[in-house]
Parts: structure tokens; C-alpha cells; sequence
């Protein structure tokens, strides 16, 4: 197999992140820290669902309930058999991973396509079941912080509006992106705090709009972004940037065609 | 005995909109190879419309037919103003642009209607009629009876008429019905209109049973999934016979399986998993072979 060149790893990135993020919460009041990780935790859900869906091209409405899972899993262990809250997480999170795996066992026999390639020697179908099994094992490991995080989960904690949230997230800066997930899981966390409140405190929009921007609630907005960025930007915002820089590129060297301006039209990934 | 019969009738009750939501599920497979995760919320939605009508006045047997129009107009329009522009893009955007549709059509309902529950009157006599010591509701038997004359007109349609005909060959064979003059975009329109107002159907018949609210048919359009996928994702036929096997089996199972009643919803997910597991093609679905 060939050796998939990639970018050398930006450690000073990395670096950055890391103190910004040690130090962040030390400068904010407690309430916008717990935002922000709830904002996070969501973030490492969405990284799962990204390897799913925008990498392996897998489609999933079920990790709200790999969360539910990883969260009642870490719940259990350090209620009931007073474990540790750390520990819980790795558990949590392995046991999440394996029932995901599993889950993407059946999903695979639906295509004859899938057969095909394995018989090529591309193990196509144990790809795409580690995928299932790493996006799963993700989504556990935040539904395990959101239950050691907040103290209270219910069956009703973790309902399909969540997968709709986690699909938004992903999709929005863009599938298979890196910023992705991040950006993506900060806007689709304060989405509905922004429909709710901040749109109608802002005095200078007229009634009309904030009132019914605040009554449609998250879910129409959640429903448009997502339509929205399938329809127009299905790269997410990142496609966008990447497209228009391109494009800039291209017309700057020349690409165009002389007569009619058009630029060749761009392949697209998802 | 007499109450298995009763279940097997209730069974057959539930499984008939099981099976109007699930066929509404598989004309848009056929059409356009992928889920419409929407079909549930537009059915919702077309149910409000019934009860708005309904609340203005209009008898609901005048109402029933005025919603499907409306609900055919809507998967229309739907097609047309959401699904068409990215025709050919990957099913994956499709799907989920399918997703936001429904989000967004719940939301919509709750805006407009709330999400406290309504009840929604049946149209039928509460009673039930007497075969022997078996007692069968008026309400089942009604169920039973406008969906199984809406699929049989459905079935007609798409088997013995021109434009079924039309539309079946722009849905599985859209190259080659372009050649020969078919407008296949319109086609596919049709389609979704269609599925749209089996839906309806579905939704209006089940309204009176569950509460009518914004959420209401979420649980019903799992059922659906089930029963489509084994009945066969292909197979309007399947979606049928899936469709009344799956609410039998659940009716069956709710009452004879001790503490089953919560987990009926998880019995309808497993026989999804079930199927896909064992005979992902369903019952009456043909293996699709492909030329590599």
C-alpha cells in the first residue's frame, strides 16, 4: 500500500491550542466555562460523527445514542460501584466503541458494491466498521464527560434532536475537515442560546423578526442551516473558503476561459 | 382466543398505517434511492391541516380528501423547490438534506400549532360489532377499510395507468425514459406528491389514536422503517405486508410478552436490525446485482 503523504504535523499548533484552552476558563465566569465545555463535549461527539460521515461516508442518527450510552456507562460505574470519575471515562468509551463496531457490521451487507471492492483486496468492509466502531468509541467519550459534567441524565437527555444537532455541527464549517468539528460544534451549541436570546435582545432588529425567531425555536433553524448547507455549500463553510480560494487561484493564473470567463467546474467531496 | 383475534385485528389496524407511511417510504426509495427521513413530519403536517379544516367546520369525510390534495401539493412543491436543484448530487447530501426538511417541518408545526397535544375525533362510531364473542372496533375496521381502499387506488394507479406506468419507468429507468420524451423531473414531482398523500392517510388515521402534536408520528415512522425494510425497500407490494406484519407483531407482542409495553418501539427497531442481518433485501425485495 502506498504511503499517503501527509502534512507534517503542526506541533506549535497544537501548543497554542492547548494553553488557550488551560487557560480560558480561568479568565470567564463559571457559567460561560460550563458553556463552553458542554459546547466542547459536543465537539468531541461531532469529531466522531465526522470520521463517520465525512470520511467514511457512513450516515448515522444514532449517536445521541452512543453518547446515552458512554454517559450511562460512566453514571453507572461511579454511582453504583463508586468508581473513580476518570476511570469511568476509558471504560465508558471502549465499551462504546465495541457495541458501535458491532453496530456497523449489519450496515454493511446492504451494498453488493462493498463486496466487490473486498474481493479487489481492499478491505473496504472492516474500514468502514472501524469507523463506526472509532466514531462510536468518540461519542461515548463525551457522553461519558456530559454525565460526570452535569450529574443528571435520563433516558430523555439524549433524544434524536441531539443526532440532529451532532449532524448540523459536523456538517456546517465542513465534512471532513479539521476545524470542522471544533467551529461546527460552537455553532450548533449556541444556536438555539442565540435564537433565544440573543436575536431578541437586539433592539435595533424589528418585532416581527425576533418574535419569530425566538418562537420557531432552534428546531426550524437547525432544520434551514442544514438544508441550507446541503443545497449550497455541501463542503460546509470550509468548502466554501476552499472553493473561492481556488477559484480566486485559478482566475489569477489564468484558468478561465478567454472568451466566456467560465472557470472548469470543481469535483466535489462529499 | 377471541382476544387473540381482537389483537389480530387491532394488530392489522395499526399495521395498515404502518404500512400507508412505509409505502409512502418506498415510492420515494424507488424514485430517487434514498430514505426521505422526512415522510413522518409531512404527514404530521398534513394532519394539523385535516384538524384545522376539521375545527373550521368541513365534515372530515370532506376534509380527508381535500388534505391529501394539499399533502400531494406539498411533496410537490417540496420536490421542486428543495429536492430538484441538487438532483444529482451524492445521496448522502440528499439524505440529509431529507433530515433537515423534517427538523424543519417539526419546527414549523410547533410554531404554528404548539406542541401541546390535541385530540383529534375519529370519524368512526366508538362501537364495536359483535362476530361471535369477538368484538372488533368500528374504529379498527374503519382504519382497515380507508387504508386498504387508499393503497388499492395507489396500486391501481401505478399498475394500470399510463402515468403510473410513466412514473415507474422515469423512476427506474430515468436515462432512458428521457429519450423517449418523458419529462422525468415532473415524474419524479409526481412521485413525491403521491407519497406525500399516502401519508397523510397514514397520519390522519392515526391521529385520533395518539394525541396530535408535533412529534406525533417520530415513533410511527420507525414502524414505517421496519416494515418497509422487511417488506423489501423496493417493494410497494412489501411495504403492505410489512407494514401489517409489523403492527401485528407489536400488537402481539405488547400484550402476550410480560412488561412489553415500553419496550414495543425497541421490538420495531430490532426487527429493522433483524432484517438486516438475515435477508437485508426483505421479503419480497430482489437482490440488486450490480456490474463491476
Amino acid at each position: 500500500m502506498q504511503r499517503v503523504r501527509t502534512a507534517p504535523p503542526r506541533y506549535w499548533l497544537v501548543v497554542l491550542v492547548a494553553i488557550f484552552f488551560l487557560g480560558f476558563p480561568t479568565v470567564i465566569s463559571s457559567f460561560l466555562a460550563s458553556e463552553w465545555a458542554q459546547a466542547l463535549i459536543l465537539a468531541i461527539a461531532i469529531m466522531g460523527l465526522n470520521i463517520l460521515v465525512g470520511y467514511s461516508g457512513q450516515l448515522s442518527l444514532g449517536h445521541g445514542a452512543f453518547m446515552a450510552m458512554g454517559a450511562y456507562i460512566s453514571a453507572i460505574l461511579a454511582h453504583r460501584y463508586k468508581m473513580d470519575y476518570l476511570a469511568t471515562i476509558p471504560i465508558a468509551a471502549v465499551v462504546t466503541g465495541v457495541v458501535g463496531f458491532l453496530f456497523g457490521i449489519p450496515a454493511l451487507r446492504l451494498s453488493p458494491l462493498y463486496l466487490a471492492l473486498a474481493a479487489s483486496g481492499v478491505n473496504v468492509a472492516g474500514f468502514k466498521t472501524l469507523a463506526f466502531g472509532i466514531s462510536a468509541f468518540y461519542a461515548g467519550t463525551a457522553g461519558s464527560l456530559f454525565a460526570l459534567s452535569t450529574g443528571f441524565i435520563s433516558a430523555d437527555t439524549f433524544p434524536v434532536s441531539l443526532s440532529i444537532q451532532l449532524l448540523v455541527g459536523a456538517v456546517v464549517v465542513g465534512l471532513a475537515s479539521i476545524p470542522g468539528p471544533l467551529l461546527g460544534a460552537i455553532f450548533a451549541y449556541f444556536l438555539p442560546i442565540g435564537s433565544n436570546q440573543w436575536v431578541p435582545s437586539q433592539t435595533w432588529l424589528p418585532d416581527q423578526i425576533t418574535s419569530t425567531v425566538k418562537n420557531a425555536g432552534p428546531a426550524v433553524s437547525y432544520g434551514v442551516v442544514l438544508i441550507m448547507i446541503m443545497m449550497f455549500a455541501p463542503n460546509g463553510m470550509v468548502g466554501l473558503i476552499r472553493s473561492g480560494y481556488t477559484t480566486l487561484n485559478r482566475r489569477l493564473r489564468g484558468a478561465a476561459d478567454p472568451k466566456t470567463g467560465q472557470m472548469p467546474p470543481d469535483p466535489q467531496t462529499v | 382466543m377471541q382476544e387473540f383475534l381482537q389483537l389480530l385485528v387491532s394488530g392489522i389496524a395499526t399495521g395498515a398505517i404502518f404500512a400507508s407511511l412505509a409505502l409512502a417510504l418506498v415510492l420515494i426509495y424507488n424514485a430517487m434511492g434514498l430514505v426521505n427521513f422526512a415522510q413522518g413530519e409531512m404527514a404530521m403536517f398534513a394532519t394539523f391541516i385535516a384538524y384545522t379544516l376539521v375545527n373550521r367546520g368541513m365534515s372530515f369525510w370532506i376534509a380527508f380528501p381535500v388534505t391529501m390534495v394539499l399533502a400531494f401539493g406539498g411533496g410537490v412543491l417540496i420536490q421542486r423547490v428543495v429536492i430538484r436543484p441538487v438532483e444529482r448530487a451524492p445521496v448522502l447530501t440528499l439524505v440529509i438534506i431529507t433530515l433537515g426538511l423534517a427538523t424543519l417541518v417539526n419546527g414549523v408545526a410547533g410554531f404554528l400549532w404548539g406542541y401541546v397535544p390535541r385530540s383529534f375525533g375519529s370519524p368512526f362510531s366508538p362501537d364495536s360489532i359483535d362476530l361471535g364473542g369477538v368484538f372488533i372496533s368500528y374504529r379498527d375496521l374503519g382504519v382497515i377499510a380507508v387504508s386498504g381502499l387508499v393503497l388499492l387506488a395507489i396500486y391501481l394507479l401505478l399498475q394500470h395507468t399510463t402515468v403510473g406506468l410513466t412514473l415507474r419507468a422515469a423512476a427506474h429507468h430515468p436515462e432512458a425514459s428521457r429519450l423517449l420524451g418523458v419529462q422525468v423531473s415532473w415524474m419524479l414531482a409526481l412521485g413525491w406528491g403521491l407519497a406525500s398523500a399516502v401519508g397523510a392517510v397514514s397520519g390522519m388515521m392515526v391521529a385520533p389514536i395518539l394525541l396530535l402534536e408535533p412529534n406525533m408520528m417520530q415513533t410511527i415512522i420507525i414502524y414505517a422503517f421496519a416494515a418497509a425494510v422487511l417488506g423489501g425497500i423496493e417493494s410497494p407490494l412489501g411495504a403492505v405486508v410489512g407494514g401489517l406484519l409489523v403492527g401485528v407483531t407489536v400488537n402481539l407482542a405488547g400484550a402476550y410478552i410480560p412488561n412489553a409495553g415500553d419496550l414495543q418501539l425497541a421490538f420495531g427497531l430490532g426487527i429493522i436490525i433483524l432484517v438486516l442481518i438475515l435477508k437485508p433485501n426483505g421479503l419480497f425485495g430482489r437482490a440488486a446485482t450490480r456490474r463491476v
